[in-house]
């Protein structure tokens, strides 16, 4: 009897896991459905394609503007990732290991840009971008994003930080180590995790970023994936880009999906070890 | 009184003479050595960060500030002029203004309302499943890192008449070039974006809630529902109040659903999309301008009722102190 | 191997709170030496001083004769076991034991056989291949007792080292760390809140409070003849029952009855200055069942009677629990000991008492009974500075003496 509840109970949580699963699955399937359909079957409204080709794929890997964004959001991303990693650790272990005056102030500011209204930065930015030479350069992304990542960076390197037995330093120190040492065999492969999560974390980030994206550039040169995506008019005029979308969508979104298979453990604990303190 | 001892224990051992000017260091500069590096340490591991997240957000912020008493219209650089107020006059009166605000506060409220709701539900699913919690997990987190821009499009497409499995669906019309149907379809695009997020700190907040204490309610006789309410959802309340914050605040932000789905048309726009429009289309910076102003006064009022509402548990009033 | 001496050492926090005030304490050449006290009492602070990871404000630390205040942790060679293991996570049980020798710079075999020593002597050759999340809390003790022995440091540090183990494996892993630091020899400064700890496991102990040292020696000393009424109250489990007592005519009211005092006792409370109020102490053990106490012992004390609350049979005695009519004794080390326990707030009306009476003793839950207690065991304190009254050259002679 007691298995006849138990069997019931999991299909019920069977049942709402499989909701959840379809509900977060299904535009994914569809854009990736699209990006296989022939320019014929394109608008049969059909979920699954009738024919399958990589025609899409060849498209837009032939056009120099898919290429180049490519490339630039790969850049700016992962440029952006490093440099935010490296200062939000740098701040992170202040703020986790040393007591110093401001820390509160800094912890207090840049909770304040984690929820800044980022539109209110697009005209000045623009303007003052403009003016100095960054517009439309891969720096003048790099530099707003890391200024949106580096919070995230902050509060969950902090919290990963907090974490590490820092009794472990002392330890290796009472061991015959001196203050590298320390760092170096005891503490760096422990903060190593948190420091490749976050790096996750904001690279997700600027991946994702549209609005900085789209008025901060205005040709080629720094032109990211997402804000190519809107601009997309396919080989000819008269062709409809939608396939050519959605391959491109496809691209972009399959690293984002490998990050999550591969380290869904680790993301969920960096996105909520930041935000809320037990 | 240490004062004393110390003077004493240096009188009393007259070995040591070379330790009384060594501490007399200290005793004129009240810290010592070891807490001033410490304080130095810390603000140059800090200054970085700190400088570059002010660079990019407080000068630019009281730059155009600046900007938006000016006449500054880029296509006519010439007419550049200060006309003090103007231009919040000429926004606040604007129908189109208040028209998206309208639609950017019934986005915010809508999709926060929702999506605790549902982030609620999707918490508990993840948190308690039996079967499968790491796939359910795994593909929580897909939305999330999902670029928007192709989650508008996928939406996009999905409501387009002929090409769409959704449109063939429900109606013979363009749900996309309707007020409503577009407003409904933006924000179902928010909310299956941004719903996992909010699962996920709430789900942080409910791993904070003891088991022992839920078994005490069910054994002084709580129901499930009475044990969500009278249990669950105190110990949760400062993750539910952070988990709002942010979600509220980023809601207003929306852009990049719009851009996509609608470019604005049919009055959809929000105050980003308007902002972003008479800045980039128009090139008007001194209205773009005293928009960016406006929304980011709109934004400080909506944290500071927020903090002010939630008083301490606001974030970063929970950052513990060392020790 | 050295002996550990410190002169007048000194702890200021930039704060401007003195965690340590001139500590004097002279440790031998593999003497094991218990600093005890409630949380916040500066054992910690003391033996983090001790071991190089806290500055010394002033005085002088000197480990064999050499001066090591400036000298960094590596450069002293001690050894320490944290309360917490301090294991390091991503090396295996053999890796850390090694660690400290590997950064010593000795060759791989000498590494190899010392930790195999180690390991024999620990009872860890089995588990060393494992990370130490794979280790029970007693097995992970064991590992960080390795690693601080393998490199034969000139002492060990320890801090509160036990308190992470259930009550079972405490008193098991007690008699391990005694019998080592036997075999061992090597000077020990062991750190704890536990006063169990501290009576069976070293030479001598060390009493702290709010910085400073109460009383040093060896725990008997510690038990019998406690110089006031923090270092009475601390040590003994359970602890010394205190009274309220008024100075009237030469006697002494208490709950208990009017207690007799000796000359020497009398001189000292005619001083002009003397208190006019006191506080009695009387160890639990030295109550007895009226009924089985004989006659000549009889008048080495006092009787009373008293209603019984709760009886604690223990097998070999049973600990009864009395209620006294009379205030409660009232000083600022009593309510630092109560809050130390987390039983600041338990004041019920009267005073309770807890004796430990014969096991052949009849007594019976709610029944007035009554009990013996021994005049020459009890202590006299002065709330005010908590001073042990009957404390005549270090050792206490109750109240009779003349």
């Amino acid at each position: 009897m007691a298995t006849e509840t138990t069997t019931r109970a999991r299909l019920r949580w069977g049942l709402l896991d499989a909701v959840v699963v379809v509900f977060a699955l299904i535009p994914v399937l569809w854009i990736a459905s699209l990006s296989f359909k022939t320019p014929a079957t394109l608008t049969d409204g059909k979920f699954i394609p009738r024919e399958w080709t990589l025609e899409n794929y060849r498209t837009i890997f032939a056009t120099d503007q898919f290429v180049r964004a490519l490339v630039n959001s790969i850049g700016i991303a992962l440029i952006a990732t490093l440099i935010a990693v490296v200062l939000g650790a740098m701040a992170a272990y202040a703020i986790a290991r040393l007591d110093f005056p401001g820390k509160k102030l800094l912890v207090g500011v840049s909770l304040l840009i984690a929820m800044f209204p980022q539109v209110s930065l697009v005209s000045p930015l623009f303007e003052i971008e403009r003016q100095v030479g960054l517009f439309d350069t891969w720096p003048g992304l790099i530099l707003p994003h890391i200024t949106f990542a580096l919070p995230l960076a902050i509060y969950t390197l902090s919290a990963f930080f907090k974490q590490i037995p820092w009794d472990l330093e002392k330890a290796a120190k009472m061991d015959g180590a001196t203050q590298g040492q320390a760092f170096r065999r005891v503490i760096a492969p422990l903060a190593a995790p948190g420091l490749f999560t976050t790096a996750i974390l904001v690279f997700i980030f600027c991946w994702n970023d549209f609005l900085f994206a789209i008025t901060l550039t205005s040709t080629e040169r720094a032109r990211t994936v997402p804000v190519a995506l809107s601009f997309f008019t396919g080989a000819s005029q008269f062709e409809d880009p939608t396939g050519a979308i959605c391959a491109a969508a496809v691209v972009i979104t399959v690293p984002i999906i490998l990050f999550v298979l591969f380290f869904q453990r680790r993301i969920v604990s960096g996105l909520t070890s930041g935000a809320v303190k037990g | 009184m240490s004062e004393r001892s110390e003077q004493t224990a240096v009188r009393g051992d007259g070995r040591h003479a070379a330790v009384p000017t060594q501490r007399s260091r200290p005793r004129r500069a009240p810290l010592s050595e070891n807490k001033k590096s410490e304080r130095r340490l810390g603000w140059l591991l800090c200054a970085p960060a700190a400088l570059v997240m002010l660079a990019v957000t407080a000068y630019p912020i009281i730059y155009s500030v600046w900007l938006s008493l000016q006449r500054f219209d880029l296509r006519f650089p010439d007419e550049r002029a200060f006309v003090g107020l103007e231009n919040y006059v000429t926004v606040l009166s604007n129908e189109f203004w208040w028209t998206a605000f309208g639609v950017t506060a019934l986005i915010t409220v809508v999709t926060v309302a929702v999506e605790l709701a549902l982030g609620m539900g999707l918490a508990l699913i993840m948190h308690r499943t039996l079967v499968g919690r790491g796939i359910v997990r795994t593909a929580a987190l897909i939305p999330y890192g999902i670029v928007t821009v192709v989650a508008a499009f996928s939406w996009r497409y999905a409501w387009t008449p002929g090409t769409g499995y959704l449109a063939n669906l429900f109606s013979d019309g363009a749900p996309l070039t309707e007020r409503a149907s577009s407003l409904a379809i933006i924000m179902l695009a928010e909310i299956w974006k941004t719903t996992p997020f909010m699962a996920l700190l709430l789900m942080a907040g409910l791993a904070l809630v003891p088991e022992d204490l839920l078994k005490a309610a069910s054994t002084d006789g709580a129901t499930s529902w009475q044990r969500f309410t009278k249990v669950m959802l105190p110990v949760m309340k400062p993750a539910i109040l952070v988990a709002l914050l942010f979600r509220t605040l980023d809601a207003f932000r929306v852009f990049d659903n719009i851009f996509v789905l609608t470019a604005g048309g049919n009055e959809t726009s929000s105050v980003s999309m308007l902002a972003y429009n008479n800045l980039i289309r128009g090139l008007n910076l001194g209205i773009g301008s005293t928009m960016s102003v406006l929304i980011f006064i709109a934004v400080a009022i909506i944290a500071f009722v927020f903090v002010k509402l939630f008083g301490t548990a606001a974030p970063g009033s929970s950052d513990d102190e060392r020790r | 191997m050295a002996e550990i001496v410190l002169d007048k050492v000194s702890k200021r926090f930039p704060d401007g709170t003195d965690a340590v005030r001139d500590v004097d304490l002279e440790i031998a050449d593999g003497e094991f030496v218990i600093l005890v006290g409630p949380s916040g009492c500066g054992k910690s602070t003391t033996l983090n001083m001790i071991a190089g990871l806290e500055d010394i404000s002033s005085g002088e630390l000197r480990i064999g004769g050499q001066r090591v205040n400036d000298k960094a942790p590596r450069d002293r060679d001690i050894a320490m076991v944290f309360q917490s293991y301090a294991l390091y996570p991503n090396m295996t049980v053999r890796e850390n034991m090694a660690f400290p020798l590997r950064l010593q710079k000795l060759d791989r075999e000498t590494i190899n056989s010392k930790v195999e020593e180690a390991a024999k002597v620990l009872e860890l050759t089995p588990l060393l291949d494992r990370k130490p999340a794979n280790l029970s809390g007693g097995q992970r003790q064991r590992v960080a007792m390795g690693r601080a022995i393998v490199r034969q440091p000139k002492a060990f540090l320890m801090d509160e080292p036990l308190s992470n183990l259930d009550a079972k494996l405490r008193v098991q892993m007690r008699t391990v760390v005694s019998r080592l630091q036997k075999q061992l020899g090597t000077t020990t400064v062991y750190v704890t809140h536990d006063q169990t700890e501290a009576m069976t496991l070293g030479d001598r102990v060390v009493i702290m409070r709010g910085g400073q040292v109460q009383q040093v020696g060896p725990p008997q000393e510690l038990y019998d003849h406690p110089r006031n009424l923090f270092v009475a109250g601390f040590i003994g489990s359970p602890s010394m029952n205190f009274l309220h007592a008024a100075v009237e005519e030469g006697k002494l009211r208490t709950a208990l009855g009017d207690v007799p005092v000796g000359d020497r006792l009398r001189r000292e409370l005619e001083a002009a200055d003397a208190p006019r109020e006191l506080i009695l102490g009387v160890r639990p053990e030295h109550f007895e069942d009226a009924e089985l106490v004989d006659a000549e012992t009889r008048q080495r004390g006092l009787e009373f009677e008293a209603p019984v609350e709760i009886v604690e049979s223990m097998g070999s005695d049973k600990y009864v629990y009395l209620t006294v009519e009379g205030e409660r004794a009232s000083a600022a080390e009593l309510e630092e000991l109560a809050a130390d326990a987390g039983a600041a707030d338990l004041t019920g009306g009267g005073a309770n008492l807890v004796t430990r009476l014969s096991a052949e003793s009849s007594v019976t839950e709610g029944e007035n009974r009554r009990v013996w207690f021994n005049l020459e065991k009890i202590h006299l304190f002065d709330p005010a500075n908590g001073r042990n009254l009957t404390l005549h050259e270090g050792r206490a002679a109750g109240a009779l003496a003349s």
